[in-house]
């Protein structure tokens, strides 16, 4: 998974912005989805992230993988992620 | 309000360890003279940044992971610096529009900023027909705009155009709207004359009437709906005393750098709260959240929000 070209995002204290500088809207998540957009920074595709997540985190897996893939999903629709064969800017 | 904000994660500027926007004027000088100039570019200043202080604030944005930066001028494509800057900050993954008047992209040029992948080239069109445009735009010739937008369509680049409606060229919106679409021009842009710099000083022989503003938007609602999904059609909602009403409750995650490191407020205001040349990007940010609170700029913007006419003096920098 990569990010959409003109899409940025960085960690804040309250967790992660993620700027569409295309659009110019900005959307915010927090402690979790920072992590998320981290493992996704570092190239880890929706299975190792998923992973990865139910090994940092405390909580149900089988709830981590559905929050997970929910926030990918809403990542997806909002347009942030590059269509498989894009590229990231 | 203010304090209801600050309790939204990321909704506060406060909150930001950086701002997530430069726009950066990076230089004064202009090759046009138009009336409606709110920087009023034309001459450089005489302490403009060197190179090296340039890309020193280049070095500073990447770091501080800046995400987005707009290099506007005067007319940027003339500033010596300009594609030191701007490789500099694609090379390292930094969004970059360019605002420019188009009149210096040949073929040449367009393919080395097709080749940058830019957020996009913003140039401006003051009119649908030359007449319209070169009458805004002393010294501009609107065929070069038209060539420009053609040779970074042929690139796949993004363009943008802006058109700022005067009473020389409002009644044209309709026509350049349809002409930025046949330029598959990506957005076009526009919104109320901002009464600052020479459009202040001109303001009664530029601004268009109620009547004409009407007229105006109405249009663009109609042209909304033509090219929805084909071509962003985007009127800004406020006009600078609005913007500057709302910019006071919730101030952006910003900073508008000038052509000499000085940093103002926002535009409308013409208060300094930093300056890149002498100090770091972090001292200025930690300035610029903290200048919002200070009782001049919280003062002098209450009399512009009655007296808007004050706007004018925008360009008569205070440093804070």
């Amino acid at each position: 998974m990569q990010f959409a070209p003109h899409v940025k995002w960085r960690r804040e204290k309250f967790g992660a912005v993620v700027f569409d500088t295309l659009s110019e809207k900005i959307y915010v998540t927090n402690a979790i989805g920072g992590a998320v957009l981290s493992l996704m920074a570092q190239g880890l595709d929706a299975a190792a992230l998923i992973a990865r997540l139910q090994q940092d985190f405390d909580g149900d897996p089988a709830q981590i993988e559905t929050e997970a893939a929910a926030f990918l999903q809403a990542l997806q629709s909002a347009g942030f992620l590059a269509k498989p064969g894009g590229g990231a800017s | 309000m203010t304090q209801a904000l600050a309790t939204i994660p990321g909704a506060s500027v406060e909150q930001y360890e950086a701002p997530l926007f430069i726009a950066w004027q990076i230089n004064a000088e202009c090759n046009l003279n138009c009336f409606h100039c709110c920087e009023e570019a034309g001459m450089a200043f005489p302490d403009q940044m060197s190179k090296a202080q340039m890309l020193d604030l280049c070095a500073q944005i990447v770091k501080a992971q800046i995400p987005y930066v707009a290099l506007s001028g005067g007319e940027p494509l003339i500033c010596p610096h300009f594609w030191d800057v701007l490789e500099y900050l694609r090379k390292n993954n930094v969004s970059v529009k360019i605002e420019t008047n188009g009149e210096f992209i040949d073929e040449k040029v367009a393919r080395r900023l097709g080749a940058l992948t830019l957020r996009s080239v913003q140039i401006s069109m003051d009119g649908a027909t030359a007449k319209s445009h070169e009458a805004l735009r002393e010294r501009g010739n609107w065929q070069k705009v038209i060539r420009a937008c053609k040779l970074l369509r042929d690139t796949s680049a993004n363009i943008e155009i802006v058109f700022v409606p005067t009473r020389f060229n409002i009644h044209e919106v309709g026509e350049a709207v349809d002409l930025a679409a046949s330029l598959q021009a990506h957005g076009f842009y526009t919104g109320k004359l901002m009464r600052i710099g020479r459009a202040a000083q001109n303001w009664q022989k530029l601004c268009p009437s109620d009547d004409q503003y009407r007229e105006f938007f109405a249009v663009l609602e109609q042209k909304k709906a033509l090219y929805l999904g084909r071509m962003k059609v985007f009127n800004y909602p406020y006009d600078v005393i609005e913007e500057l009403r709302y910019r006071l409750e919730a101030p952006a995650a910003s900073l508008l750098v000038l052509p000499n490191g000085k940093v103002k407020l926002i535009g409308p205001l013409p208060f300094i709260c930093g300056d890149v040349t002498v100090m770091p990007l972090t001292q200025v940010w930690r300035n610029y959240k903290k200048a919002w609170k200070d009782k001049r700029v919280t003062e002098f913007a209450s009399r512009v929000l009655k007296n808007p006419a004050l706007v004018a003096e925008a360009n008569r920098w205070r440093e804070l």
